[in-house]
């Protein structure tokens, strides 16, 4: 078992995640800003390496996408600055498109990920075929986790194939939305009931559109935790990032 | 012919590379789009548009005049005489009425030049569907004519700001609007990307051109031509063009991208020549990019090649060594359409200028019979022409 694996045995409920952008608001705020969000006590982290092209998200991450290349960021320059990391006992997760990955090569990628204390990945275009082919054996050496996304239209025998390909966690996407839009639980209450019952048994997280201690407690209340990405950076947009920066935000959520 | 495998891949190329908003959109289209466009009944309607509504067939052109600056048969099959003004049209028409058969309440599209949004927003108007169309805000600057004519159609026009503010930002915001309305909205793409089905589809919608070339050379005598000179930003009009002569190897088929200032400047959409395989809006396929995955902003003078990816089909042709790829630069291609102006007087558009680029480029026999796809007219790019060659 790995990292997060752990996590979701120890602590099955109310799990806070931070998602941010590697390279953004500065190239070099990658290392500092993971240790004051495991200092202010996040649950686990995952660290988006940019792409030019960022389909599935709105307006603020492809915002902070864009800066981050503008910076300087790469994927190679990701590993580079996460190598300089001491052992952290929160969870890792990175998460990328997977262009950037390819020209990578997947398998200096998986072995990258290995070394860099990665307990998990998330591809948001990567398709099932691509992942039994070049993926999951070489990941399930490494003791890296895969996490698949759910929507509201992802048809019930697709459920099946997430639940089964799933090792690390179901990335339950509130909305069909892209990122940081906001979220109306009322109407999906409907389709959060019902991957409790498809999905059991399989971690849940809820992401796409928490942002404050209410959507954070609402989606708890259907899945394990919540991921919170668009809503941070834009915290931390034009700030010089900080420990308080960082516990200011935390603590706003968790009140 | 070519048809991709049940993935929607042509070899390595293509599949669909998409984000799980997406899948049902795409799942849907994936089940249906072969039952109804192989369907008499939509045939029989889509044809009969082709015919009394586009102006189907096109006329296959000899030019004479251009034929004996050259020293060859030169054929211009006349796209830019298609109602809007290019082939554009034959795919937009073909989506427009599958969404209809889908029961899709809403289209949305993106465009560069503007011709597949004037061409989407047209079918839109003729089959009483709304309509949005994404662009560029740097090509609603450069091409504003198109812009009006959309507004006039009815169609909303929304700018897309994000990244290098054209063709290829256009269809990331086209894509994240319909990941927001998966069930109503049904997506038009104006060329032969994205993810499977989309590269079949749009290339079955426009083998029309290449199923009239072959019929029309035939009445005049012709078997096949030794050449098939096509520009390709995304490649809609030159798989057209091909399609029905992929399997004949005698014929000769040229792609010409853009080159811009030139191939060895940053300022290029000369994808094949450049580009490595990658993935953009849901396929792979060669693009230009940087050595960590990030896509390069393309350049051309002209909107519509402004694209840093290609079909997944022609980067298939391409290492089958089916297609040879060529390129023509700004400057070659303002050439090429002041020569073909004055010699044939026809202004052809931007994009095609670049198919006419190739004539310098190839070394002919004299006997050779050349057909060049004249994909589009230059009524669009009169802005552009009128900066260049300053007329007063």
């Amino acid at each position: 078992m790995n990292k997060l694996q752990q996590l979701f045995q120890k602590k099955p409920n109310n799990l806070l995640s931070i998602f941010f952008t590697a390279g953004y608001p500065q190239l070099e705020d990658t290392i500092p800003l993971i240790q004051y969000l495991c200092k202010s006590s996040v649950d686990f982290i995952e660290i988006g390496f940019p792409f030019s092209d960022p389909l599935a998200d709105g307006p603020t991450i492809q915002a902070t996408n864009y800066q981050a290349i503008q910076n300087g960021m790469t994927l190679s320059l990701l590993f580079k600055q996460l190598s300089s990391l001491p052992p952290i006992s929160t969870p890792l997760i990175l998460m990328g498109y997977l262009n950037p990955i390819l020209q990578m090569g997947i398998p200096q990628f998986l072995h990258n990920c290995s070394q860099n204390q990665i307990d998990a990945i998330i591809i948001p275009d990567l398709p099932f075929d691509y992942y039994e082919k070049y993926f999951q054996k070489t990941m399930s050496e490494y003791n890296i986790c895969s996490v698949f996304l759910v929507t509201p239209s992802t048809p019930p025998d697709r459920l099946n194939q997430i639940k089964q390909f799933t090792t690390g966690f179901v990335y339950v996407v509130s909305d069909n939305s892209i990122t940081g839009k906001n979220i109306d639980f009322q109407k999906q209450k409907k389709y959060l009931e019902n991957l409790q019952q498809c999905l059991e048994g399989v971690p849940k997280i809820i992401g796409f559109g928490i942002k404050d201690p209410l959507s954070f407690q609402t989606a708890c209340q259907f899945a394990n935790g919540a991921i919170i990405g668009s809503a941070f950076l834009n915290h931390l947009k034009n700030h010089k990032i900080s420990l308080e920066l960082v516990q200011n935000f935390i603590q706003s959520i968790r009140l | 012919m070519i048809r991709p495998d049940k993935h929607g891949y042509y070899g390595e190329f293509g599949g669909a590379f998409i984000p799980e908003m997406l899948f049902q959109n795409v799942y849907e289209l994936q089940q249906q789009y072969e039952k109804i466009i192989f369907s008499d009944d939509f045939q029989r309607t889509y044809q009969s548009y082709l015919k009394d509504y586009v102006g189907r067939p096109t006329p296959l052109y000899e030019a004479q005049n251009l034929s004996q600056h050259y020293g060859v048969k030169v054929w211009l099959k006349r796209e830019d005489l298609c109602h809007t003004g290019a082939h554009k049209i034959n795919n937009a028409i073909g989506q427009v009425l599958l969404a209809k058969y889908m029961g899709k309440q809403r289209i949305i599209a993106e465009t560069g030049a503007g011709q597949h949004g004037v061409a989407t927003a047209t079918a839109c108007a003729l089959l009483n569907m709304p309509c949005q169309i994404f662009m560029g805000e740097k090509d609603i600057e450069r091409q504003k004519l198109n812009v009006l004519r959309m507004k006039m159609l009815g169609a909303i026009v929304t700018p897309a700001s994000s990244g290098s503010k054209t063709l290829k930002d256009a269809t990331n915001e086209a894509i994240r609007a319909w990941i927001q309305d998966p069930q109503h909205t049904y997506y038009v793409i104006g060329s032969v990307v994205g993810p499977h089905p989309y590269p079949d589809m749009v290339a079955l919608f426009q083998s029309i051109i290449s199923q009239e070339i072959k019929t029309q050379l035939q009445e005049k005598g012709y078997q096949y031509p030794n050449y098939v000179i096509a520009c390709v930003g995304g490649g809609s009009n030159a798989i057209g063009a091909f399609y029905h002569f992929i399997h004949n190897p005698i014929t000769q088929l040229i792609a010409v991208e853009a080159a811009g200032e030139g191939i060895h400047t940053h300022k290029t959409a000369a994808t094949i020549t450049l580009g490595k395989k990658g993935i953009l809006h849901g396929s792979l396929s060669y693009l230009i990019q940087s050595d960590d995955g990030q896509i390069f902003e393309p350049h051309s003078i002209s909107a519509g090649l402004d694209y840093p990816g290609i079909g997944p089909i022609h980067s298939f042709l391409y290492e089958q060594k089916r297609i040879q790829v060529l390129s023509a630069t700004d400057q070659e291609a303002l050439e090429a359409a002041l020569e073909l102006t004055r010699l044939e007087g026809i202004i052809p558009a931007l994009e095609s200028a670049h198919a006419l680029a190739a004539l310098k480029k190839i070394p002919f026999q004299q006997n050779h019979s050349i057909v060049i796809n004249l994909s589009g007219r230059g009524d669009k790019d009169m802005n552009t022409y009128q900066n260049v060659f300053s007329y007063e």
